[in-house]
């Protein structure tokens, strides 16, 4: 059968099922859960895979769900990834009221998608002329909040990275599998509807906890803290465009009811792991100056988050030739890996291990991470990329997987599993001024 | 003789002096010098001295000078204080139109009553009754300013100290005195006519230099240091301290900024500041003064940058002797009735009469007769009967309370005073009060 041919059975069995698709997207925004708590939403996942005669493997990082749906023939593993957790956005009209958790940045959407995906690939005569294993696979907790929990979580011994593709690497679990791709949600122009390419940041966060010793009444920890933000501030002449830098945060309350204790969680991103190893040297500064200011001690842990996207250009062109047959060449839109997004996620860290893909459909408007962040369009948001997804595991793993070999043999990886573990347990450091 | 019959000659005499005395008062406000530049002060000074025919030194502290009045009788040396110098006040009406200088703090009225309180006790008659001796000082620079201008007087090795006072003290010119006094005017209307006053904050100053790293302000400031960012910085930290400063301590800390960059285009490569620290006891002053250091170490290390802290010091807290305030309480109040008195508890300037008041028995009140703002071009004396011969008249009465009676109560106050340091300790103090240090982020 031709490749055309298998591709338009794909999409057809995704449209006819578009409803029951749509409808796991609608069924996880109405219970977020946030990272490596996502219970029911991982429930979910293994059920309708299950459901579909695909068998799982269950609880990979806490709440991580991998399938496995095998082509006739031997040959690469693919993986089609979806992030199962949600955000906190206290105020989104999806918002759950007890924990304030919210599907602001459309992650209920690459659960269905992935799903869609599988439905599509899953038939009798695609199967047939497969060359390889598709792996569904969804992950726990891509969104890097919540740090003081995840840390009691790493005291505890579950988990040792606390952004989810970071653990699951770490763990193995991508040992197996030779190239992955996703699809995240986009507000924007709907004349664009599909994006590929362009590089998010490399980030690291700091719990920074400044105690006043001193046996004054006054407490002078919240100075400490709006001093430190001040300094921080004032060094952002320092700060190069060139590097896409970021620095940012937030004050958080003590876990525990400590008197003269105040918390701040900062993040600081760049587009490379030198320059944010400066800028976190600066705003280190910042914080051993605002102790010093103040008379107050300052205690810095410092947690590795993302490495830099690096899409696999290869991989990307797949991606671009079949979404411009689904959509049109002109509402294709492929980003230079110069444009670089001020965001971070996980899926850079597996882009350094094994050839990735992570391109942006439409369908969502509003600000990501906000309130006002919606899903307005799930056929964009959701069939769309499905149909793409589907149709890009065709190419790669169909006529003896020459698409995927291809794609395998002219990868450089820059990190093994070793190596990438070694990276980022290095880059976990705490430090005490007094 | 009745102590106040002696009291009655000595402001008799203050009457019939006081044309002359308000023209060298006059004369003093016409010539306005800052601090250890009273050419014309001090001249005017001295030749008033020598027409009272009385053995005096000049050239002390470069521009200070006392006179010396003996009695018959052996008893303590008591001295009356007037302070030579001007401020700085450009807008005063009575400016100096070269230099800017002002007598916009009444120390030319101070000069007026310190003679003629001499005046009247340089008389035939008070020889006979009082014991002791009055010595009547004319000294330089209370007011701490030009310190750049003093600091190469220091280098020339021609001061140790910035103040008159704490010179005087250095060179020995308060080795022989038992008891000091002098008054100020003021132009608080509470403080009413005559103001028994408490005590006075003192203070340290500092000289602060913050060292970056030049660079192209638009083109490459990543590569710069920003030495303005560093003060800003440390502006504000001082400001987050404040909380923690008791009001008991009366801290005022008020830093400006002297240089802050040399052309927009380039980033801050040095930015100097200036601050005094001034609190009610040199505790609450070191604890502050370790609090801005901090600051402006946070400052430096918040954006890479050095600063060098030079501290130095200023006038101590001013604590008044009660009991020789009592007997200055009693005159004020036989001069200008009980209804006229006012009281001033704390006083949050700084004097080097705060020097003083730790090696010896002192009074500082006031007198009123200015109106306007202290330190403004707004502050001029408009009763000079009240703020010249009132004061010279309680200041001579309350010389004659502790000097008669073979200086029974001269020698009383003395005896019940217990000074807080000898000039010695004070000396070694204030010198390890200087330092300078420079911090590395």
């Amino acid at each position: 059968m031709e490749i055309n041919q298998l591709k338009t059975l794909a999409c057809r069995k995704i449209e006819e099922h578009a409803p029951f698709i749509e409808n796991i997207a609608r069924q996880i925004l109405s219970h977020p859960e946030v990272g490596f708590q996502e219970y029911k939403t991982s429930s979910l996942v293994s059920a309708t895979l299950t459901d579909m005669g695909i068998p799982v493997k269950t609880n990979l990082a806490i709440t991580g769900v991998k399938g496995k749906l095998s082509g006739e023939h031997e040959g690469p593993t693919i993986s089609i990834l979806s992030e199962l957790d949600a955000l906190v956005v206290h105020d989104h009209p999806n918002a759950d009221p007890v924990t304030n958790s919210a599907h602001a940045c459309g992650h209920n959407c690459q659960i269905a998608m992935m799903i869609g995906c599988m439905i599509g690939l899953n038939q009798e005569p695609i199967l047939k002329n497969l060359y390889g294993s598709i792996v569904p696979f969804a992950v726990p907790a891509e969104e890097f909040i919540n740090i003081p929990d995840r840390l009691a979580l790493k005291r505890q011994g579950q988990i040792t990275f606390l952004g989810g593709k970071q653990e699951l690497i770490s763990l193995g679990h991508f040992d197996d599998i030779d190239i992955a791709f996703m699809c995240h949600t986009a507000s924007g122009s709907n004349e664009k509807v599909f994006a590929v390419g362009g590089s998010s940041t490399t980030h690291v966060t700091k719990i920074v906890t400044f105690s006043d010793l001193s046996e004054s009444t006054t407490d002078s920890t919240q100075n400490a803290a709006s001093f430190a933000i001040q300094a921080l501030n004032y060094n952002r002449d320092l700060f190069k465009g060139e590097d896409t830098p970021r620095s940012h945060g937030i004050l958080i309350q003590p876990a525990e009811n400590h008197t003269k204790q105040s918390q701040l969680e900062w993040r600081i991103r760049a587009s490379d792991l030198a320059a944010l190893e400066n800028y976190s040297r600066i705003t280190d500064q910042c914080f051993r100056a605002a102790a010093l200011a103040t008379g107050c001690e300052v205690t810095i842990e410092t947690t590795p988050g993302y490495l830099p996207m690096i899409n696999d250009t290869k991989l990307q062109s797949i991606f671009v030739s079949n979404s411009s047959k689904l959509l049109g060449n002109n509402r294709v839109i492929t980003l230079n890996p110069s444009e670089k997004s001020g965001g971070s996620t996980d899926m850079g860290d597996l882009s350094h291990v094994i050839p990735v893909c992570h391109p942006y459909c439409t369908g969502a408007s509003g600000t990501g991470h906000s309130n006002d962040y919606i899903i307005k369009n799930y056929n964009t948001a959701v069939i769309n990329p499905a149909k793409i997804m589907s149709m890009v595991a065709i190419d790669l793993l169909s006529q003896q997987a020459e698409g995927a070999r291809q794609i395998i043999d002219q990868f450089k990886q820059r990190l093994n599993r070793q190596q990438y573990t070694e990276l980022q347990l290095g880059r976990f450091s705490t430090s005490h001024y007094a | 003789m009745t102590l106040d019959s002696l009291k009655a000659a000595a402001y008799e005499e203050i009457e019939s002096n006081s044309e002359k005395i308000l023209n060298v008062c006059s004369s003093i406000l016409d010539n306005p010098e800052p601090g250890f530049r009273e050419i014309k002060t001090g001249k005017t000074v001295n030749e008033m001295f020598s027409s009272m025919g009385v053995p005096f030194k000049t050239g002390l502290a470069l521009t200070g000078s006392r006179a010396e009045i003996m009695f018959n009788n052996p008893g303590p040396t008591i001295a009356i204080l007037g302070e030579l110098d001007s401020l700085i006040v450009k807008e005063h009406p009575f400016a100096d139109p070269k230099t800017g200088a002002a007598h916009a703090c009444g120390h030319h009225c101070q000069i007026g009553m310190m003679l003629a309180a001499g005046m009247a006790l340089n008389t035939q008659i008070m020889k006979e009754q009082l014991c002791g001796r009055i010595v009547l000082m004319a000294v330089p620079a209370e007011e701490y300013i030009e310190i750049e201008y003093r600091d190469t007087l220091r280098a020339l090795g021609k001061l140790e100290f910035l103040g008159g006072k704490p010179e005087f003290i250095r060179i020995g010119e308060f080795d022989d005195i038992d008891i000091a006094m002098m008054m100020h005017t003021t132009s608080t209307p509470e403080e009413k006519q005559l103001c028994i006053s408490g005590t006075n904050n003192g203070t340290v100053a500092k000289k602060i230099k913050f060292i970056g790293k030049g660079a192209h302000a638009g083109g490459a400031p990543h590569l710069g240091i920003n030495a303005l960012n560093a003060a800003s910085l440390a502006l504000s930290a001082i400001h987050y301290n404040r909380e923690t400063f008791r009001d008991n301590d009366t801290i005022r800390i008020h830093p400006i900024i002297t240089k802050g960059g040399e052309a927009v285009s380039a980033v801050p490569s040095e930015v100097t500041m200036e601050t005094f620290i001034r609190g009610k006891t040199m505790e609450a002053i070191m604890d502050a003064n370790s609090k801005v250091d901090r600051a402006l170490r946070a400052g430096a290390l918040a954006v890479g940058a050095q600063v060098n802290i030079k501290t130095i010091p200023g006038y101590m807290p001013l604590s008044q002797d009660p009991n020789l305030m009592d007997v200055f309480k009693a005159n004020a109040i036989n001069l200008v009735g009980d209804e006229n008195i006012g009281r001033r508890i704390h006083g949050t300037g700084s004097t080097d009469m705060g020097d003083l008041s730790q090696i010896m028995p002192v009074i500082h009140p006031y007198v009123g007769g200015a109106t306007g703002l202290g330190h403004g071009a707004t502050y001029v004396i408009e009763d000079y009967q009240l703020a010249v011969i009132t004061a010279a008249k309680a200041l001579a009465s309350t010389a004659i309370d502790l000097l008669s009676n073979s200086g029974r109560l001269g020698n009383e106050i003395l005896g019940k005073h217990r000074p807080n340091m000898t000039a010695a300790e004070y000396l070694a103090y204030m010198r390890n009060l200087n330092s300078d240090a420079t911090y590395d982020s």
